[in-house]
């Protein structure tokens, strides 16, 4: 057995020799050395690491090659994720290996990263309820209800700054190197998050095929690039404008309809449209205004809405004959609220007494409410569901 | 041709392979050819990075590993 393929737990005890070389490196851990009758510790390693060494920690704990574990967790990428949870597990509990001369507990540099990691992610929960308020309800509370914007910016930055300062063991960030790298990471996240926009909101508008040639061009790009030295710093911006379009595409969401808040309400039925749409935000379609005792047949309406919240308003004595679709959100409609994803509701006409509305709703992303009588009848229900909560659903044929 | 080989960087190389596939499913979505599902384009995506941290963990040399333990350590904590 030659020196490379000796374990740290098969560790010669013979005392120290004074030829040993000068210049020899002591990166194995003091700690895991003296443990020789202890059981082996399973360390992240320091030296043999793609990511956090997870996979070079349990190759030299198992005495495998290193390149099957990273095998493994890459294959369980296609199948659940499972992989990639356990990795995370394993980097967030496993210890790395200390720097020499360091104790092998490292304690405060796990809290730290489990602070980083809590940190960053009560932040972006902070943004998305953020924007989602700003895309439902068109509130944006970056500057008009507080500081939240700076507060969410000092949030992800700390916790930012608890990860990098546990990169390197035992060598204390100075300030201005923790804020310059805190402000290249909120600027890569605000470029990357930028172009995501951009590209979901240009696939939304109809011209998706433009991104796709250029997440082609980027594509080739980085393959021509590969030969003279690569340029991997190519791949996140492609991935960002491309899964935006790709989401965009096979949730069908378009802007088409335009974008804010549309309150139709009818006062005939023969100036009831067969069909409400919006691209973005809020939708209202009121029928309560329409004399429905003079209806002798069925009533058709459709209502398309891309993103937000659309609600249906009828009369109590009128019942709905659904076929409602929204691809992720939640409907409300009869004594039933369900939410997920492709959610449908589709009932077949029944014959009824009086006419029944046949509605054809779709929302690709958000809400759809179908509610009878509402108690306030001036002007537009905006934002009073959720303030009064007196409507109610309507009934199903 | 040695040191062509030698600069070739393989994740650049799948990324950029992966992207263009990805590209071209895209567009031929948008093209109406096919009707492209949120499951299908997920489980896409995920094999394109699943190909591309495959191809890192392969073609990515490690750094040499350390030289054996020094005997003495043991004694430094007595």
């Amino acid at each position: 057995m030659n020196d490379e393929e000796r374990t740290e737990d098969q560790a010669p005890e013979e005392p120290e020799t004074e030829h040993r070389p000068a210049e020899e490196h002591e990166t194995e851990p003091t700690a895991v050395l003296e443990e020789g009758s202890k059981p082996k510790r399973l360390l992240r390693s320091g030296d043999d690491r793609m990511i956090a060494g997870v996979a070079g920690g349990l190759g030299r704990y198992f005495q495998v090659d290193p390149v099957i574990f990273r095998i493994g967790f890459a294959v369980s990428v296609f199948f659940g994720g499972l992989g990639v949870l356990a990795y995370l597990a394993l980097w967030l509990f496993v210890p790395a290996d200390p720097e020499p001369g360091q104790e092998a507990s490292l304690a405060p540099a796990q809290r730290s990263r489990l602070l980083g990691i809590g940190v960053i992610v009560v932040g972006v929960i902070v943004v998305l309820s953020a924007a989602g308020s700003f895309v439902f309800w068109g509130d944006w509370g970056w500057g008009g209800d507080g500081p939240w914007g700076l507060l969410v910016l000092l949030l992800i930055g700390a916790g930012v700054y608890a990860l990098l300062r546990d990169r390197e063991p035992g060598k204390p960030m100075t300030v201005g190197r923790g804020l310059a790298m805190v402000g290249l990471a909120v600027l890569a996240a605000i470029g990357l998050g930028a172009l995501a926009l951009v590209s979901a909101f240009t696939a939304a508008t109809g011209s998706g095929t433009v991104i796709a040639l250029v997440v082609i061009g980027v594509g080739a790009m980085l393959a021509i690039a590969a030969f003279r030295g690569g340029a991997r710093w190519l791949i996140a911006p492609a991935l960002a404008i491309a899964i935006p379009l790709g989401i965009v595409s096979a949730a069908d969401i378009s802007f088409a309809g335009g974008i804010g808040e549309r309150y139709h309400q009818p006062p005939s039925r023969a100036e009831l449209a067969d069909r409400y749409e919006l691209g973005v935000g809020r939708l209202v379609v009121d029928l309560r205004d329409i004399d429905w005792s003079r209806e002798s047949s069925d009533v058709p309406l459709e209502v398309d809405l891309g993103i937000g919240e659309a609600a249906v308003i009828i009369p109590e004595s009128v019942c709905v004959s659904p076929d409602l679709h929204v691809g992720a959100g939640e409907i409300e409609l009869g004594s039933g609220k369900t939410d997920g994803v492709d959610l449908d509701e589709v009932s077949a006409t029944a014959p009824t007494a009086g006419p029944a509305l046949l509605l054809e709703g779709e929302v690709d992303l958000g809400t759809l409410r179908v509610l009878t009588e509402y108690d306030e009848h001036d002007g537009p229900p905006f934002g009073r569901f959720d303030e009064h909560g007196s409507e109610d659903r309507a009934a199903v044929c | 041709m040695q040191r062509s080989a030698d600069r070739r960087d393989d994740v650049s190389l799948a990324a950029g392979v992966g992207l263009v596939a990805l590209g071209a499913l895209l567009l031929l979505d948008q093209s109406g050819a096919i009707d492209l599902t949120l499951g299908w384009f997920g489980a896409t995506v995920a094999a394109v990075l699943g190909t591309v941290l495959l191809v890192s963990g392969l073609r990515d040399p490690a750094p040499p590993p350390p030289p054996s333990p020094p005997p003495r350590l043991a004694r430094q904590s007595e």
